[in-house]
């Protein structure tokens, strides 16, 4: 469409009020486009960021409960259900302090804990979300995505006596009578992002613990 | 040599720098149609990462549905082991459902068992299972021993196949174990039944026995006992249990006017007439070796109901009740009563004075309990097997009661009607075996 030399010759030039009105216009799309261009650029930014905040702490609290639910695990169970005397389940305690929690299941067929196998745990330390998995403490999540301020576990807890089956029943609460712990812990997880304090997510889950509680595994 | 031809839009321009104004506007418009296009590009990147958490959210959500589908598989199993209504199962038909019709309910087809107490042997290859409908609706397959359910390929609803296994060293033990699939094609649990997701869960169910005790004698009364009538009572094992009847009050066998008649301690009043009552005892022994009366032990313990069920059955009234399996017999609906023994039922609970009329409850290997906080009539003749307990009881002719296992009355015992009581250990012992699957704590887990 563009014309050779000869027929340029014959334009008059334009007119200083074409040029201002062409450049306006020009100037005035370009302007909004870039606008447009930018806003999109920093949404997309703080999408990716919220997204990687939020995937990393939905990781972190799946991990904790999936793995959490199987504490008190123990192969030789019905060592405990025989009577008399039962045997008390190694694996059933759990110990919750602030920003840690403690557990343990059954990896092999003994009735013996074995800290650098069948002991695990979740805990925040300096800001990092780390597992106890093999006798060491390994990081679950990751400074450089998501920094976790907050990693509350707390645990709650139902009791239900179990003095009444006894051959020689005894009043639930009293010394040595055994009762069933139903235990649910309730955890909340909150994070930012490492270079933006304003993208801030929670994550909160109800953990179950399948395997219950028995204590003590005797009758009086 | 060219010559300028005006294009055809600039033809309807008047003037002739229309050429120069286009090509300024067509390069801000190209600029434009850049941007808009990086843009674009840009909400599909941003579009791409949606897409990327939709997928490992997918993925997540259907692991989760899988791990609840098998979950709910061990409820279901659990409940379905306790429950002891018979149910239609087999080649054809085997829904699940409870049918009165059918030979046998779920735990006797899935984990029969032997001997006293019960030793449970469940047959492997052999699983049960269930899909469930996007509105929650179960339905459910119960195939012939030895075999898988039926896939029924034609929905892909979330399902679950379970399968019971003996759990070694405790006979009265076995394994759960639950298999819950997504968007499977074959059964759920089988190589090619995997699906998009699958989890397996298993758990150790082991039988707490409801009755840990069962009486000692024919007639057991927290208050006095009447045996008027011509009531026999006996025991078919004289040598492991003589005695016949164990009152916390009196005795009184036969009208006191009669030479025959036996009475000690204090009885209610009124006449006791209609024939002669039997003892069945060995020949040349004193009636008071198989009769036990005032024994204050006994007396003290039925002042409540709880004591009373504890000392004789070791668990309180309470557990009777609410155990799974346990028939609520709402009023004093016999026919209530009547269909549920049918259905497969074997223990009741009865919360009003009840009359047995003439039923037929229980068989000789297959005994039933039944409890009545209120007092049992008689007036039919009636066949029983099992034990039967109750706060009062007043048996009058023309009843004539046939029995085989023991009664057990919170109150006094009156009798003015016929008919045979014989203590029976062979009607008894199956009780021991009476009781629910419970999942043993500590036994779960989710992984080999």
């Amino acid at each position: 469409m563009l014309n050779k030399g000869g027929t340029r010759g014959r334009q008059s030039g334009l007119s200083l009020v074409e040029l201002l009105v062409g450049a306006a216009i020009g100037l005035f799309l370009v302007g909004g486009a870039t606008k447009l261009f930018i806003d999109t650029l920093d949404d997309s930014r703080r999408l990716i960021i919220e997204t990687r905040v939020n995937q990393d702490l939905r990781a972190a609290s799946d991990l904790v409960a999936r793995d959490l639910r199987r504490a008190g695990y123990w192969p030789n169970a019905l060592q405990a259900a025989v009577q008399p005397p039962g045997v008390l389940n190694p694996y059933s305690t759990t110990s919750v302090a602030p920003g840690e929690v403690l557990y343990a299941y059954a990896r092999d067929g003994d009735n013996a804990l074995n800290a650098a196998t069948e002991q695990f745990g979740f805990q925040l330390d300096g800001n990092v979300i780390r597992v106890l998995n093999g006798g060491t403490w390994q990081q679950v999540t990751d400074l450089q995505s998501v920094v976790v301020t907050q990693f509350s576990i707390s645990p709650i807890t139902r009791l239900e006596p179990a003095g009444h089956l006894c051959p020689t029943p005894c009043a639930a609460g009293t010394a040595g009578c055994p009762a069933v712990a139903v235990r649910r812990y309730d955890i909340v997880m909150t994070g930012h992002a490492p270079n933006d304090t304003r993208v801030v997510r929670q994550i909160s889950e109800s953990v179950r613990l399948r395997n219950d509680e028995v204590q003590p595994a005797s009758c009086p | 040599m060219t010559t300028y031809r005006p294009p055809p839009s600039a033809a309807l321009h008047p003037r002739r720098l229309v050429d120069v104004t286009r090509q300024r506007g067509a390069a801000a418009l190209a600029v434009a149609m850049v941007l808009l296009f990086l843009m674009t590009l840009i909400i599909f990147f941003v579009n791409r990462g949606l897409l990327f958490e939709q997928k490992t959210s997918a993925n997540q959500y259907r692991s989760t549905r899988a791990f609840e589908v098998a979950e709910a598989g061990i409820e279901w199993a659990t409940a379905m082991l306790n429950d002891p209504r018979r149910i239609e199962a087999g080649a054809g038909g085997s829904s699940c459902a409870p049918a009165a019709s059918e030979p046998r309910s779920f735990r006797a087809l899935y984990a029969p068992s032997t001997g006293t107490p019960a030793d449970f042997s469940p047959l492997p290859g052999t699983r049960a299972g269930c899909r469930i409908s996007a509105s929650g609706v179960l339905s459910c397959a119960c195939p012939p021993v030895g075999t898988w359910p039926d896939p029924n390929p034609s929905t892909t609803d979330p399902s679950f196949t379970v399968e019971l296994a003996d759990e070694p060293g405790d006979p009265q033990a076995i394994r759960l174990t639950a298999f819950g699939c997504i968007n499977q094609t074959q059964a759920c649990g089988s190589a090619g039944g995997q699906g998009d997701a699958t989890a397996t869960v298993s758990v150790v169910l082991k039988l707490r026995p409801l009755l840990r005790a069962v009486p000692a004698t024919a007639l057991t009364a927290g208050g006095a006992t009447k045996v008027c009538g011509s009531l026999g009572v006996a025991s078919s094992a004289t040598t492991t249990h003589p005695y016949l009847i164990n009152a916390g009050q009196g005795i009184q066998v036969g009208d006191a006017g009669s030479p025959t008649a036996y009475l000690v301690g204090a009885v209610p009043a009124g006449t006791c007439s209609g024939g002669t009552p039997a003892l069945g005892i060995p020949p040349g022994t004193p009636v008071d070796v198989v009769l036990a009366p005032n024994d204050a032990g006994l007396a003290a313990s039925a002042v409540q109901l709880d004591t009373w069920f504890r000392r004789l059955f070791g668990m309180p009234a309470s557990e009777f009740q609410t155990a799974a399996g346990t028939f609520v017999v709402s009023g004093a609906n016999l026919g209530d009563l009547t269909t549920a023994y049918a259905n497969g039922f074997r223990r009741f609970w009865i919360g009003q004075d009840i009359d047995l009329g003439g039923a037929t409850l229980g068989a000789p290997a297959d005994p039933v309990v039944l409890v009545s906080t209120a007092s049992v009539a008689i007036t039919g003749n009636p066949i029983l097997h099992g034990l039967f307990i109750s706060n009062g009881a007043d048996w009058n002719a023309p009843g004539a009661v046939n029995l085989r296992g023991a009664v057990v009355v919170r109150g006094d015992f009156l009798n003015n009607g016929g008919g045979q009581l014989t203590y029976d250990p062979a009607a008894l012992e199956p009780l021991r075996n009476m009781g629910s699957f419970v999942r043993v704590p500590g036994s779960w887990r989710d992984f080999q």
